[in-house]
């Protein structure tokens, strides 16, 4: 009988065809992986096994007669965030954000805000911040070189275009001045702003210091706290403004509520935590969950302070599930249906022993899109959070969508230096045949086979490299011990055979076998039927046990 | 330093071309040809005389980067009309800085 053992993970769907006779070792004939079609357990995941099983029909000339399913428990994988916003509220009364990074000048200015129609209506000596907005930057800078010469004493200027250098050049190329402020026209004449100009390559320090942030904008002393969050806002940028509106009282300082109460400190033991309350939401009947800061820099102290101010978390949750749904739709997929025959890490230590060299019991560690699954001698367990977080740790960094979080975890990568020029990850650079493309001239890029895809992340390659290792590290290698733990431990020299889609990462691999060899295992990488690599440990394995109870 | 070549019917590109590039820090030779070149041949003209093998060129409603190194085809291309962003993003590729996301 023609069979298919249907693994349906978080990311990845894997079908093993094989042909099952009583009293015979099945004879796996075609092993077929793609994307899952939907979250794990639901009935969206039907189209993406119906999609390989076709495949495999037409491939081998007949339909699998039954489909071989492990048991399946839902993993909710994602990013929390709290500090995205651009813009910090200071109270009601003011506000603080950065600005473009092509501003003019240099340090610091503060004084009234006046559009340029206005810029003599204070008295004379009164700084004044000059608000550009429909002006060309020739008129622009004539009515500033004008106000100064009749005696308007001015500290800086906003500016609604990117014409900042281009006003500084002709006015004074001291002056700060930032620009790309898209929302000039709007801002209130007669509020008292300031305007902070680093040097190229340096960022501001006198707004991203809380307490000359609430002296130069005349905060109260019970503002000092929103002061805190939004001097923290502006580290790292090159040009930053603060604007405080006139004539209005203090506002009461809001209470920001704690939404990630509950994930302090490192997350407990696989299995401590049975519910969780997050965003409002409560999760509850938990078989585990995880969380992760995002990965930051130790050696670049400008980058970690702005990850870390993000407040991002990554949570992986995995909760006890049903997926009788899936199950009875899969049943009609194939002439004889569909039978659970296993939990997941049964299935993947019976694939993984397949290993050409492995023990008939080796201790397995899964290393899945959505968990990380032990099973040894000790016992089973299974760790939420893997190759999914990883990714969402990778897209929080970079600050992208997902499937390019997916590719740049994946993938080596480079910046490319000129058109023709490529730094790599290890710092040594290489010359181009073609020019590379516009887009990504100045940026780091995935490095793919079929060319170069551009990322925004302003990141030495380096750096993304160190981040990508760490993430991997924080998710999977810190899982893996969890896991590990709670299923009774290695012990020293014991072979640890490292399987699922992550164990194709050589990154993946190294980081957890530094850890778990800090432990005295020896870490292998499975190699299923001695042709698959890690990859389809428990389709096969799922076979395998079926063939073997019949 | 950039060198841009202009046919008389694009010369109005050049304030823009030359307040894209000021904008970005980056020095441009601005000049208006005497030939009735295409935008392509006036480009691979001005990246043989620039110091930084980046040559612009303009005719018939478009602007051209050409580089040196490949003087085969056009690098980047744009209308006449937004020459100003053009010179940015014609600056930025000889700063080695990012496009701007909206060029």
């Amino acid at each position: 009988m023609l069979v298919a053992g249907v693994d349906v993970g978080n990311s990845t769907t894997e079908v093993a065809f094989a042909r099952v006779e009583p009293g015979r070792a099945p004879a796996f004939l075609l092993v077929l992986r793609g994307p899952t079609s939907g979250p794990k357990g639901s009935l969206a995941c039907v189209d993406g096994v119906r999609e390989l099983l076709d495949r495999g029909a037409r491939r081998i000339g007949e339909p699998a007669r039954r489909l071989l399913l492990a048991e399946l428990h839902p993993v909710e994988t994602g990013l929390l965030e709290l500090g995205r916003d651009e813009e910090h509220g200071l109270g009601r009364a003011a506000i603080a954000r950065p600005a473009s990074d092509t501003p003019s000048g240099l340090g610091v200015g503060a004084g009234t805000l006046r559009r340029l129609a206005e810029l003599d209506a204070d008295p004379p000596g009164t700084p004044v911040v000059a608000v550009v907005v429909d002006e060309d930057f020739d008129e622009a800078a004539a009515i500033l070189k004008a106000a100064r010469d009749a005696g308007v004493r001015l500290a800086g200027a906003i500016v609604r275009g990117d014409d900042a250098v281009l006003i500084g050049n002709r006015v004074d190329r001291a002056l700060p001045i930032v620009d790309e402020v898209r929302d000039a026209a709007e801002l209130p004449a007669g509020a008292h702003a300031v305007v902070e100009v680093a040097a190229a390559g340096e960022s501001v320090v006198e707004l991203s210091d809380p307490l000359r942030l609430a002296v130069l904008l005349g905060l109260e002393r019970e503002e000092t706290g929103d002061a805190r969050r939004a001097a923290r806002a502006l580290a790292g940028r090159r040009a930053a403004i603060a604007i405080r509106a006139p004539g209005r009282a203090v506002a009461a300082r809001e209470v920001v509520p704690a939404p990630f109460a509950g994930l302090e400190g490192p997350p407990p033991a696989v299995g401590a935590l049975r519910e969780l309350q997050l965003d409002g939401t409560r999760h509850d009947d938990l078989l585990d969950a995880f969380w992760t800061p995002l990965p930051a820099p130790p050696e670049d102290a400008r980058l970690r302070r702005s990850l870390v101010r993000r407040h991002a978390v990554g949570v992986a949750l995995l909760a006890r599930g049903e997926a009788a749904d899936l199950v009875a739709a899969l049943d009609g997929l194939a002439e004889g249906g569909a039978t659970v025959v296993a939990p997941e890490p049964a299935a993947a230590v019976r694939g993984a022993a397949t290993t050409p060299g492995a023990d008939a019991d080796p201790l397995v560690i899964d290393l899945g899109g959505g968990t990380v699954d032990v099973h040894g001698a000790g016992g089973t367990a299974v760790a939420a959070g893997a190759g999914e977080l990883v990714t969402r740790l990778c897209g929080g960094v970079l600050v992208c969508e997902r499937s390019l979080a997916e590719r740049a975890k994946r993938g080596r990568s480079a910046r490319v230096e000129t058109p023709f020029v490529l730094h790599h990850e290890d710092g040594s650079r290489s010359f181009l045949a073609e020019p590379a493309p516009p887009r990504s001239v100045g940026r780091l890029c995935v490095v793919e086979p079929r060319g170069l895809e551009p990322l925004d992340a302003p990141l030495a390659p380096e750096t993304w490299r160190g981040l990508r290792r760490a993430a991997k590290r924080a998710v999977l290698a810190v899982n893996a011990g969890r896991a590990l733990a709670a299923a009774g431990g290695a012990g020293a020299g014991r072979v640890v055979l490292l399987v699922g889609g992550c164990a194709s990462d050589a990154e993946v691999v190294d980081e957890v076998a530094a850890t778990l060899e800090e432990g005295g295992a020896v870490v292998a990488r499975g190699d299923v039927l001695g042709r698959h690599g890690p990859r389809a440990a428990v389709a096969c394995g799922l076979v395998l046990l079926h063939a073997e109870r019949r | 330093m950039i060198v841009a070549l202009l046919a008389p019917a694009e010369a109005a590109a050049a304030r823009g071309l030359a307040a894209g590039c000021e904008e970005e820090g980056v020095p441009l030779d601005v000049r208006v040809a005497d030939t009735g070149s295409s935008a392509l041949a006036l480009a691979r003209s001005a990246a043989r005389e620039s110091a930084l093998g980046l040559g612009a060129g303009g005719a018939d409603g478009r602007l051209v980067l050409v580089l040196a190194a490949a003087p085969g085809r056009a690098y980047l291309e744009a209308p006449a009309r937004d020459a100003r962003a053009f010179g940015h993003a014609i600056s930025r590729i000889a700063a080695r800085r990012p496009l701007p996301s909206r060029t």
